[in-house]
């Protein structure tokens, strides 16, 4: 059984239509690249797995269980998680603070053992923090575990946005263009750690992602998009070669070929 | 002893000792800070660390002074239980006005908590079989252990005890999960539901949090004052309130107690102003937003890290 | 009886339709909400009655004068206060105008004293026959001079180029900055010209009761209803939603309680809120992430 399930997802914006009739799966443990031309619809897709937005029509199976319907907090805590192309941190707190946040919701006292500092609480905020202390040891975060994040550089400010993710403890995760604005050699790094995420943790990815060099060498398999429909799907070879994807990337611009 | 805890101490041991040599306006002025101070806590809660607006609040705090005042006094239950139940109504009023606040943010939230406060004052105004209506109502004194305290001097020491009370709450609910994941939701709510925290039950947290703090304030109000009237819960107190929490600075308890100082001493400096005294709070509140937007409070951390120590309003 | 009460509905609520169009003037170029668009309001419309009464000029001149004395509160109020706030949280800027509800309302207390006054009105509060129904004078000229001010609005929006550059930023502020638009300019149009419009919209509803530091209030608090009626956006919608408050108001106060119709404005703010917080005429735009 596929780990996730998309069957007849649609969404319009004001008429728009930004995703229609999208099926495809991502199974256990697997790389899956979402591609397509700027406008396809590849962040609107994963917003609706995430659940930012909800979807008009379709179905989005999750181990088996429908996801819409669902809140976004429920959605990331079935162990869906996310970064996102635009950096969505806690700017104004510690690594460390960002990373604990994204574990919080799995220890929680109650409201009146918060309020009176109970044992109970305290335990979790010790529980909490070794959880932190080991995620920053094994991303080697340590030298700036304690630095703000706004002070940090874009590249680190993506490795926290990831380390928050695998705070969460994901089964799957939605990497959303985790390259965009990094060189060569950074983004060959970058197909390494999504690699990486799932060979040592098994976790599965969804992954969107501009540049093809990244693409090609990370992804199982491949899902292109175009003006919210999705016209391909295979392996890295298959794609390259099929001739729907080369017309609908250079019928829009030639760069991106 | 740790630097905090020792600021602690002597700010402790200063307002322990602040009602000597003053007389019985002295003592009320003195409780009056207290009074406001809590208050200011509850925005602390609410706005500065929840990031939602309320310019209603004297709507929880008229909540919580006339229900203390019904029950004490037609209830016959004695004075601190009246106390806890001013504080339990405005905490449920709380959760229902956090259910628009919900669906809004920022001004649609100022106005939405606008219309509550000035439905509630009309409310008391109109309900005049249980409050009086414009006649008000008598509150006895407060009363502790079956003895009336006569004098504002005993009162200011409840009083202290209770902002202090409020204040340790206040801060362990800053460190713990559900007011930092709170705190997340003002950076980010985006990120923070994308991490598992779920918006609705920490703004509701929030808004009956700070309305519970504001209704324990309001009833002990009721007793200081002996007498209610609907007047007293104006709009201009939900602005006083809001005002205060801003010069104090919103962000810590230290500045919460600044802001109790600042609305309960500001009326007896301006005093020769007259007419004009309003005037100047509401030009001293666009100052502090332009200039001191950390509030009086940050003026003490500007110092403290010119001598390399951690500010004071981080957790 | 029920023609009677919905025309002069529609007077209040074009009198509340005014303040609103300030209202979301102000928002839609600056994104504040300026909870002293009433009080500014009411001191403009003291500064008309000094006017009035210092110098005797014509009522109608008055009405005429008011529109340049209140851009100048307005736009005076901008440089001082929210400009120094621009790149400030939004939060700071909401309770700036609440520093200057203050400044203005008790302002006026103190420069023009507590008692209310009274106001001449330019149109007689006689009734007319129209079409079988009798409708008071006033009633009909207070519609008339929203209409105007309402037009005038809209020609500035259509056909000028301080118009467009406000829809402009109104619609994606960082844009139109880019586009070469002044968003400095900006606000500061946006604060003459509502402030111009709330004076009106003073001079209009002074002469129905008295004038007194805190006749704007209330009206303050319809135009909010009225506003998120109509989506807070939209200021067609503002001006639909304030006409609708009006007349329900009237009938209101009329059929069910006069104790409890400025109270029905929030009743009505609340439901809005939770049911429809986009406005009962505008759609649910999804926050792009």
């Amino acid at each position: 059984m596929a780990l996730l399930e998309l069957s007849g997802i649609s969404l319009s914006f004001s008429g728009l239509r930004a995703l229609s009739d999208v099926s495809f799966s991502v199974a256990e443990s697997q790389i899956v690249g979402l591609i397509g031309p700027n406008g396809a619809g590849k962040s609107t897709l994963i917003n609706c797995v995430s659940h930012l937005y909800r979807p008009e029509r379709g179905s989005i199976l999750f181990n088996g269980q429908e996801l819409v319907g669902r809140s976004t907090p429920e959605v990331a805590a079935m162990g869906i998680r996310r970064t996102f192309q635009n950096l969505e941190l806690f700017r104004e707190v510690s690594v460390r603070e960002n990373i604990t946040l994204g574990l919080v919701y799995r220890y929680r006292a109650g409201i009146l053992s918060d309020f009176l500092n109970l044992p109970s609480a305290r335990a979790m905020r010790r529980e909490a923090n070794a959880e932190t202390a080991a995620i920053i040891e094994r991303l080697g975060l340590n030298d700036v575990a304690d630095v703000r994040v706004c002070e940090l550089s874009y590249g680190l400010q993506k490795s926290v946005e990831m380390a928050r993710a695998l705070a969460g403890r994901p089964k799957l995760m939605l990497l959303d263009e985790p390259a965009a604005g990094m060189n060569p050699e950074e983004s060959r790094r970058v197909a390494d750690t999504v690699r990486r995420l799932r060979d040592e943790n098994g976790i599965s990815i969804l992954l969107v992602e501009h540049d093809m060099r990244v693409v090609m060498s990370a992804c199982d398999r491949i899902v292109v998009l175009d003006h919210g429909e999705k016209i391909a799907e295979g392996t890295p070879a298959e794609i390259r070669n099929s001739p729907a994807v080369i017309k609908a990337y250079l019928g829009e611009d030639d760069d991106h070929a | 002893m740790p630097p905090r805890k020792l600021v602690i101490f002597l700010v402790v041991a200063v307002l322990a000792a602040l009602p000597f040599g003053l007389g019985n306006y002295g003592y009320y002025i003195l409780a009056s800070v207290m009074i406001y101070a809590m208050v200011g806590l509850s925005l602390n809660i609410l706005i500065g660390m929840g990031g939602q607006i309320s310019i209603g609040h004297a709507g929880f705090w008229a909540l919580g002074a006339y229900a203390s005042a019904i029950v004490v006094t037609k209830a016959g239950l004695p004075f601190l239980v009246g106390v806890l139940a001013g504080g339990v109504v405005a905490g449920l009023f709380g959760a229902l006005v956090a259910l628009p606040a919900l669906r809004v943010q920022g001004h649609y939230l100022a106005i939405a908590t606008l219309g509550f406060a000035l439905f509630v004052q009309q409310m008391l105004f109109e309900w005049e079989s249980f409050t009086g209506g414009r006649q008000g109502l008598f509150v006895p004194r407060p009363s502790l252990f079956g003895t009336e305290m006569q004098s504002d001097f005993g009162y200011y020491y409840v009083l202290l005890a209770i902002f202090l009370l409020l204040a340790w709450i206040a801060h362990n609910f800053a460190k713990s999960h559900t007011g930092r994941s709170l705190m997340a939701l003002r950076m980010s709510a985006v990120a923070a539901e994308c991490c598992g925290i779920p918006r609705p039950k920490h703004v509701i947290i929030a808004f009956a949090t700070s309305a519970f703090f504001t209704g324990v304030s309001g009833a002990l109000f009721a007793h200081l004052l002996g007498h209610l009237s609907t007047e007293t819960f104006s709009l201009a107190a939900s602005l006083s309130f809001l005002s205060m929490a801003v010069i104090g600075g919103l962000h810590s308890r230290g500045g919460a107690l600044l802001g109790g100082f600042y609305l309960a001493l500001a009326p007896e400096v301006l005093r020769e102003f007259k007419d004009a005294q309003m005037v100047i709070y509401g030009v001293l509140l666009i100052l502090c937003v332009q200039f001191l937007p950390g509030g009086l409070i940050s003026i003490v951390d500007v110092v403290r890290s010119r001598l390399g120590r951690k500010p004071l309003g981080t957790p | 009886m029920i023609p009677q009460l919905v025309v002069s509905g529609l007077a209040l609520g074009s009198i509340y339709a005014l303040l609103a169009l300030s209202l979301v003037l102000i928002n839609k170029a600056t994104d504040v909400v300026n909870f002293a668009q009433g009080e500014m309001a009411m001191v403009g419309t003291f500064v008309c009655f000094t006017l009035l009464a210092r110098t005797g000029l014509p009522l109608v001149i008055i009405l005429v004068l008011a529109v340049p004395i209140g851009g100048l509160i307005g736009i005076v109020t901008e440089r001082v206060t929210m400009r120094p706030l621009q790149s400030a949280p939004p939060i700071n800027s909401l309770i700036a105008t609440i520093g200057l509800w203050m400044v203005f309302h008790h302002g006026a207390g103190w420069i023009w004293g507590y008692d209310p006054v009274r106001f001449p009105s330019l149109f007689s509060p006689n009734p007319v026959n129209i079409l079988g129904a009798r409708v008071a004078e006033n009633s009909l000229g207070i519609v008339g001079v929203s209409f105007l001010v309402v037009a005038v609005l809209y020609v500035f929006f259509e056909y000028t180029r301080a118009g467009i550059a406000m829809r402009a930023a109104s619609m994606n502020r960082r844009a139109a900055q880019l586009m070469g638009v002044n968003i400095g300019r900006v606000s500061l149009t946006a604060w003459g010209l509502a402030t111009a419009i709330s004076v009106v919209s003073g001079l209009l509803v002074a002469p129905l009761t008295f004038l007194d530091f805190d006749i704007m209030f209330a009206v303050l608090l319809k135009a909010f209803a009225g506003a998120i009626l109509g989506g807070f956006n939209s200021l067609v919608g503002a001006v639909v939603g304030c006409l609708v408050i009006g007349v329900i108001e009237n009938l209101f106060a009329a059929y069910i309680s006069a104790s409890f119709k400025d109270t029905f404005a929030f009743a009505i703010i609340i439901a809005v809120l939770m049911v429809r917080p986009q406005g009962l005429f505008t759609r649910q735009i999804a926050k792009k992430v």
